[in-house]
């Protein structure tokens, strides 16, 4: 189709002027939401859990079980809170190279041959490493054996957890944990 | 003459690899960032390098109870204030508030956990719930094992109230930061 002068030459007018979107407006959005999102920044951490699964029984139930397999127990207790005259708390429990101790501990198991008796575990550790290497030798010996933590309630959440980690990392893998340690100073019979 | 004409642009930077960059920040920041509950950073969880990781599929399902640091002596578990204790973000007044609000929450009745069996002398099965312990390291022990007895059945008090009030809770988990333990 053939075009006259005029029509040509607005026709090229037309096609050389490029229809845009003015981005401005937008960009200027897209910098304050940037600077927003920078300002509430706070990373999301990842959690692990330690699972547990109380019982419900009022300990009233599964007597005869737990019998047989009367748990290993370890006793955290806070620092400065052991018995007065007490000699059964000789080692206090520290992270490596810590100068503050997060507690004592103490471990305790039900003698094999009399099971009336709770036995004083020779030795006990006094750093979370020695535990460890403590309680690999003992789940050699007794294989999967349940163990209870029992903490006092002044001690650091962090010092509970990380006894729990390091039996969990001896290898044992039925573990649970109270409150309220009974202190049974005149039935320890050091081995 | 000839008069020049203008270009038909402006000559300037090349502004679209910023944006995209900036999109591409934006974009980053949205998914990165936790808009959650705000108390929950307060707690500075300890370290567990044997603690298994979170499983997201049950995260829904799980009620969490933040014990936040306070300093001495009010965290004392014995202490007549208000327990430093948040339910989903929210703080309570006391223990047995708390008690009441996670049977709420726990409702066995609504959500039981059947493979768990029956209560012994009730009639009830345990809540299929969880319940998350977020306590910071530097608070007293005393405080995860007060909510663990509260989620039980109390010794002393008679197993008629017990089964209305008692929160039937089984599945704790106490939450940890998977990272290198000093040992």
């Amino acid at each position: 189709m053939k075009t006259k002068g005029w029509q040509h030459n607005t026709l090229q007018r037309l096609l050389e002027v490029t229809p845009a979107v003015t981005t401005t407006p937008l960009i200027d959005v897209v910098f304050l939401l940037l600077i927003f999102f920078l300002c509430t920044l706070r990373f999301r951490s990842v959690e692990a859990r330690l699972t547990l699964d109380l019982p419900m029984d009022r300990g009233l139930g599964g007597l005869a079980v737990q019998a047989l397999q009367e748990p290993l127990r370890l006793e955290l207790i806070a620092e400065g809170a052991a018995p007065p005259g007490s000699t059964a708390w000789p080692l206090l429990l520290r992270r490596r190279g810590a100068k503050v101790p997060i507690g004592r501990i103490l471990g305790l198991m039900q003698d094999p041959t009399d099971s009336r008796r709770t036995l004083l575990l020779a030795d006990p550790p006094d750093t979370l490493q020695r535990l460890e290497t403590w309680l690999g030798e003992i789940h050699r010996e007794l294989g999967d054996h349940p163990v209870r933590v029992e903490a006092g309630e002044q001690c650091a959440h962090a010092a509970v957890v990380s006894v729990i980690d390091t039996v969990l990392a001896a290898g044992f893998k039925r573990v649970d944990f109270s409150a309220a340690p009974t202190r049974p100073e005149s039935r320890l019979v050091p081995r | 003459m000839r008069v020049p004409r203008f270009p038909h642009y402006l000559p300037g930077p090349d502004m679209t690899p910023m944006i995209d960059c900036v999109f591409l920040l934006m974009i980053f920041f949205m998914v990165s960032t936790d808009m959650g509950a705000g108390v929950a950073t307060a707690v500075q969880l300890p370290d567990a390098a044997a603690a298994s990781p979170e499983d997201e599929e049950e995260l829904g399902h799980t009620l969490v109870v933040d014990v936040v640091d306070k300093p001495a002596p009010a965290n004392a578990p014995g202490a007549a204030s208000p327990p430093p204790i948040l339910l989903d973000g929210r703080p309570v007044a006391s223990l047995e508030e708390l008690r009441v609000l996670l049977r709420r929450r726990s409702d066995p009745r609504r959500f039981p956990e059947r493979s768990a069996g029956l209560v012994p002398g009730t009639t009830l099965y345990p809540s299929a719930r969880r319940l998350r312990i977020r306590c910071d390291r530097e608070q007293l022990w005393g405080w995860v094992s007060a909510v663990m007895e509260l989620c039980t059945l109390r010794r002393g008090v008679p197993l008629e109230r017990e089964i209305e009030e008692s929160p039937l809770l089984r599945h704790i988990e106490i939450a940890v930061l998977q990272g290198a333990q000093a040992r």
